[in-house]
């Protein structure tokens, strides 16, 4: 049965025309994929479906949800069906909740205004909604407050706040975008659950092509605010090539021998890092916190070694120490003889680039040279950023050329080793490819190291020729990307794995 | 608003600065006419005397005029040493955790902790009345306040990744700071420098009312104020000039400083940020 019909929606912002003449269907118990790069309009038609557009967009098309029509221009009548009949939830659960309320009342809340129910009985029927969406009481997590849980039990709050009113549709904009992939899946779990039992129509928005493949019945693609594609699971090359090609891009293998020998360039001898906590004031009974417990792994010259782990695995502390931004507490690092260059590439591109300089001007800042110089363009043309840009400023250019940016003025020096910190997660699903080809093609061209830092074990099996697992501060598992790969020992390293292959679809 | 109209606005109000500080060094020119003339007390507005006459015959718009002096060269001296001082404390004490930006700190809540009034006697007492002690007693209370607003505006920026991307090209502490910290809290400290000058203004006019400001004859509107109270039944008007002369200084100097926040904001900057590629 169609929970909701969407019929020819059009959105104009001024002259600009976001929307064009989309429509779409979810039927009860089905999960509808919907995929496309940033500013594709994903965000624009889930705003549109709960009636929360811009006030000055001119709509045009019809909405019917349960087999009722509503005006996609009336707010009242949003306003009356939002929470009630369709539930909306976000990407950063931390923004949405208020920081002085407990995450039970948040979802009482939900109970009184919308349901008219009195406190009490909400709360009762909080514990309940909080329970079913995977947050048991034995976690005391219905008293505690947004800061002290994790971000996948905020996100799992979020779901039985939207779900605690039992609508009939649940649009979900780039849910697991900012969680670990095992959180991820057990959030997708519990999405496929709710569809499963409750008969929940779910619109699921991503940029990750490979998560929605994973769980969605359906998939669109969407491009320039329009669904240019649209495919029921698997994907062949026939029905929808888009797809089936963003599909493949996302795991190609890798590409190179592994198993060479190469000159040793860098070997770090049980390094650690602690951290004293001192929270009691003055009481003095301070706790020692390991972020890393003896670290030992040694690097070759054009080596690429990628470091994965779960956030709070201590990946960024050893990036920053192996960088020289942070100090050891225990250990050594020993370069060879002549090298020890070390450059970085961050996540957040834009926040890598200081927003007053140019492109040029941060390029040359390694070695100090002014914008206009050709070695700066040249950095620009390795990294395969078009000069133009270089007069231009961070705000002016999109995520994938402040990468680029942030890129070439990492190798303007030629370091002897790059330390990646998750360089492609910020990114679209395409430009995330783009990047990666980019860092195998300057491995090849300069021979340079490289660190990989990251979650994204897909991107790990493509770039990487060694790997290594951190769990809590520790290696795990290290060894040959492949024969992880093939045969991973580590339960950590088959969570991880396992979180990340698609073959095995969510199942509730 | 529209952004034209916004734009003529602040130059108008850059223009009237301007003015004052004409105004300000004209000040030595309009001496004689503000000498003490018993036969011209208290006469009222005319065309010799726009502005009347006070007690002791003294033209009040001259009084006014000449006032501008006091008033902004004591909020500028404050205002250079409170930022000269101010504003590399805040950067020093921004960029690192330790036992000196601790201690720049600690230094700064000790000196917010004290009543500015009873600095000012104390400092009056020691050095005695004038210029100079008002501009330094307000300039004390000035450095902390540039202290904590760069630092707070600096401390964020540290732990930008093209701060670590800087470190790791080879850059040290100062020249970051150099480089790139201070041309982006150099908006900050522009609105901070604008407001200060008319809290300036004001904490002048406020020393001088209880004599511990600028000494005759150099007017002050302060004084005009505290010499206006007895008579303000009988000529109300000596009082309420220099009232509003100190309110509209304060008033334009902490516009600009507002406006120039706003403009420090890029999220508040409009016409700016929109032509994406």
């Amino acid at each position: 049965m169609t929970a909701l019909d969407l019929k020819g929606l059009s959105v104009t912002l001024g002259s600009r025309c976001v929307l064009d003449n989309l429509s779409l269907t979810i039927n009860k118990g089905e999960i509808v994929g919907l995929v496309g790069a940033s500013g594709s309009g994903k965000s624009m038609t889930a705003r549109a479906l709960c009636g929360l557009l811009p006030t000055h967009a001119k709509t045009n098309g019809t909405l019917t949800l349960n087999g009722e029509p509503i005006a996609l221009h009336d707010v009242e009548a949003f306003a009356a069906i939002r929470g009630r009949d369709i539930g909306l939830i976000f990407q950063d659960p931390a923004g949405i909740f208020n920081p002085l309320m407990s995450i039970g009342d948040h979802v009482a809340e939900a109970l009184v205004r919308r349901g008219g129910l009195a406190w009490t009985h909400a709360r009762e029927k909080a514990r309940i909604a909080l329970d079913r969406a995977g947050l048991p009481n034995d976690i005391p997590a219905f008293d505690r407050y947004p800061h002290e849980v994790s971000g996948g039990q905020r996100q799992r709050a979020m779901i039985a706040a939207a779900l605690a009113l039992s609508p009939k549709i649940l649009i979900a904009d780039e849910p697991t975008t900012a969680l670990d992939v095992t959180t991820e899946t057990g959030i997708l779990a519990l999405l496929r659950q709710c569809a499963d039992e409750d008969g929940l129509g779910i619109l699921l928005i991503s940029h990750d092509l490979p998560i929605l493949e994973r769980i969605a019945d359906r998939l669109l693609l969407m491009k320039n605010g329009r669904i240019v594609e649209s495919s029921t699971l698997p994907l062949s090359n026939d029905t929808a090539p888009e797809l089936a090609r963003l599909y493949a891009l996302g795991h190609k293998a890798s590409i190179h021998a592994a198993h060479e020998r190469r000159a040793p360039l860098l070997q770090t001898k049980s390094i650690g890092k602690t951290y004293s906590n001192k929270s009691q004031f003055l009481l003095g009974s301070s706790d020692t916190i390991h972020a890393l417990k003896n670290i030992s792994l040694s690097l070759g010259e054009s080596e690429i070694v990628a470091v994965v782990g779960e956030s709070g695995s201590g990946k960024s502390t050893l990036a920053r120490i192996l960088a020289g931004l942070d100090r050891a507490s225990q250990g050594e690092m020993i370069w060879t003889e002549g090298k020890g260059r070390v450059q970085m590439v961050f996540q957040d591109p834009a926040g890598s680039l200081n927003p007053r300089w140019t492109i040029g001007q941060s390029i040359g800042e390694p070695l100090s040279l002014s914008a206009n110089h050709p070695r700066v363009a040249e950095a620009a043309r390795d990294a395969g950023l078009d000069p133009a840009f270089l007069t231009r400023y961070p705000h002016q250019i999109s995520g994938g050329q402040a990468q680029r940016a942030a890129i070439a003025r990492a190798i303007i020096r030629r370091p002897d080793l790059l330390i990646l910190d998750e360089p492609v997660s910020a990114l679209d699903f395409e430009i995330r490819d783009q990047i990666l080809s980019l860092l195998e093609r300057l491995r090849a061209m300069h021979g340079i190291a490289m660190i990989f830092i990251t979650h994204d074990i897909s991107a790990a099996r493509r770039l990487s020729d060694r790997m290594i697992v951190l769990d809590k501060g520790e290696i795990v598992e290290s060894g040959i990307t492949a024969d992880i790969f093939s045969a991973p020992d580590h339960a950590m390293t088959k969570a991880l794995l396992a979180a990340s292959s698609s073959e095995e679809r969510v199942r509730s | 608003m529209t952004h034209a109209l916004r734009k003529k606005i602040m130059g108008g109000s850059l223009m009237l600065i301007f003015l004052y500080g004409a105004l300000a060094i004209a000040m030595p020119l309009m001496e004689s006419a503000y000498q003490i003339r018993i036969d011209f007390r208290l006469m009222p507005i005319s065309s010799t005397h726009w502005l009347g006459t006070d007690q002791f015959g003294r033209d009040t718009f001259a009084m006014v005029i000449g006032g501008c002096f006091a008033s902004l060269s004591v909020a500028a001296m404050a205002v250079i040493i409170g930022a000269g001082i101010g504003i590399p404390l805040g950067l020093i004490a921004s960029a690192s955790d330790n036992i000196l930006s601790r201690s720049i700190l600690s230094l700064n809540d000790f000196i917010f902790a004290f009543p500015a009034l009873v600095t000012a006697i104390l400092i009056h007492n020691i050095f005695g009345s004038g210029i100079i002690t008002a501009g330094l007693a307000i300039s004390i209370f000035n450095i902390p306040v540039f202290a904590r607003t760069l630092y707070g505006a600096a401390r964020p920026l540290w732990t930008k990744d093209f701060i670590k991307a800087a470190r790791l090209a080879g850059k040290n502490t100062i020249s970051i700071a150099a480089t790139h910290i201070l041309p982006l809290v150099s908006s900050v400290a522009l609105a901070q420098i604008s407001m200060q000058m008319g809290l300036g203004i004001l904490a002048e006019a406020g020393l001088s009312y209880v004599g511990l400001g600028v000494v005759p004859p150099m007017p002050s509107w302060g004084r005009m104020l505290n010499e206006a109270q007895t008579l303000i039944v009988i000529a109300p008007r000596l009082a309420i000039i220099p009232g509003l002369a100190i309110a509209a200084s304060v008033f334009l100097f902490t516009w600009i400083g507002d406006k120039l926040s706003d403009y420090a904001d890029p999220k508040r900057r409009e016409g700016q940020d929109h032509d994406r590629a």
